[in-house]
């Protein structure tokens, strides 16, 4: 790559790291190191490693510090805890991209409602299963960096799943809450997901102290799917989902899960640790 | 810690630093750090300033490091950040003086024949018309040519007026044009 076969040998490098060499003779040996990751290397030894261990402890310090600013410190500001507040912030379903996977999600069921009268039933469809995924990505497999944190944590592992569920399920109930109230027809029909979403939200922690959340999620999941698309072929109705006895029995699912997961609360703090 | 022989490239590193792996970017430091500590050294006397520029830049490549556009040497990449920043914090704490002018003058002596030799190739007549001329002039061609800043960054660097700069490099160019004709 580089046009010459100049290079530094140990003695010239050390002329440079301690100044002996002409300021012609540096710019070289600099133009020469930009290019020369060999070159480079004989520099390694030229600064000590306590120094640099030094300088990268700040800068580890600045470049993880942002990533609690924003929200961790609103939170703070309005009287959370800091171990809370940490929690909060770094639950993996706040990530931006999941936010907006949730919104795109949200306008496009919405547009289908919009655009045919049928499409409510998308809405209906769609919009308890986001807080299911959003548990299933705050507890799941997936890499958190809150480990230490969930591990130090002065709080019962009861209250940890409930502050982290509460800010997903909140994170998805309020963008949902916001669509629907722009769904055409009944205020209530527009309503009818929340009882669903709570339902299945609570059935996938319940299930999680069994199974792994993420195939808790899918489970849970897979249920509504089947059971609406079912009712919506066979009963023609696109308001299927907020019949009364679809209604009621998302409201006993939801009492058997809690029930559930009040009495498994002991295996609460296994399914968090299985996470960290 | 991470490992030296991390078998990625530089560039791969910053792609992983620009999704937010905090790990590649410790890897990235290991490697440059040195380098970038020697090179400042010789142009700001102080260690501790040094070690501030040293830190702003790699938190400038972590919140940079998706604006690399693969084109280019990292090194080189990493560096005009690094230069920059040293401008910043001679803006925030004035140089007292440029260090290059310092040396310069005695190291002539210090030059060997296998220098010549080697500058002979690599610049041809170029080398000794930069080493002629006054260290005032040399550090300005050092900072805008070299270095890459701009009048008023290296202005900053130099601890000069803006204007000042702008002089010496054009007497520094007429000189260097006098020389290689």
């Amino acid at each position: 790559m580089t046009n010459t076969e100049w290079h530094l040998d140990t003695e010239l490098a050390g002329r440079y790291t301690h100044g002996r060499v002409t300021s012609v003779l540096a710019t070289s040996i600099e133009q020469h190191l930009l290019r020369c990751e060999v070159c480079r290397r004989l520099l390694q030894a030229a600064v000590q490693t306590d120094r640099l261990d030094r300088v990268w402890a700040e800068i580890i310090e600045r470049v993880e510090t942002p990533k609690r600013s924003l929200l961790e410190r609103l939170l703070r500001h309005v009287g959370v805890d800091e171990a809370t507040a940490r929690l909060v912030a770094v639950t993996p379903s706040l990530k931006g991209s999941w936010l907006t996977g949730t919104t795109v999600v949200l306008v496009l069921a919405l547009l289908a409602a919009q655009t045919n009268p049928q499409g409510v039933s998308v809405f209906l469809l769609m919009a308890p299963v986001l807080p299911v995924a959003g548990v299933a990505l705050a507890f799941g497999p997936a890499a958190d960096p809150a480990h230490e944190i969930v591990a130090s944590t002065p709080h019962s592992a009861v209250h940890l799943l409930a502050v982290r569920t509460a800010v997903v399920v909140s994170s998805c109930l309020l963008p949902a809450a916001v669509a629907s109230a722009f769904l055409p027809g009944d205020f209530w029909v527009a309503m009818a997901w929340l009882g669903p979403a709570l339902a299945l939200t609570v059935g996938t922690l319940a299930l999680s102290t069994r199974v792994a959340p993420h195939v808790a999620a899918i489970a849970m999941t897979v249920l509504w799917m089947t059971v609406v698309v079912r009712g919506l072929v066979r009963n023609h109705d696109p308001l299927f989902a907020a019949t009364l006895s679809v209604q009621l029995a998302a409201i006993a699912v939801l009492a058997i899960s809690a029930a559930v997961l009040l009495i498994q609360r002991r295996d609460l703090g296994e399914l968090l640790r299985r996470v960290s | 810690m991470p490992d030296m022989d991390d078998f990625r490239t530089d560039g791969e590193l910053l792609a992983a630093v620009a999704d937010g792996s905090a790990a590649a970017l410790e890897v990235l430091y290991r490697r440059h750090a040195s380098w970038l500590v020697v090179r400042l050294g010789r142009r700001c006397a102080d260690p501790t300033v040094v070690d501030e520029v040293l830190q702003d830049t790699f938190v400038s490549v972590w919140k940079g490091a998706g604006n690399y556009t693969g084109q280019g040497d990292v090194a080189a990449w990493v560096w005009a950040i690094a230069i920059r920043r040293l401008v910043d914090a001679f803006r925030r704490r004035p140089p007292v003086s440029y260090p290059l002018d310092e040396f310069t003058s005695e190291l002539n002596t210090l030059e060997s024949a296998e220098d010549r030799v080697l500058l002979g190739i690599e610049h041809g007549d170029l080398a000794g018309a930069l080493e002629r001329l006054s260290p005032e002039l040399r550090t300005v061609v050092q900072a805008t040519v070299l270095d890459g800043l701009t009048t008023r960054e290296a202005a900053r660097l130099l601890g000069l007026p803006a204007g000042t700069v702008k002089t010496r490099m054009m007497r520094a160019r007429r000189a260097l044009r006098k020389e290689l004709a």
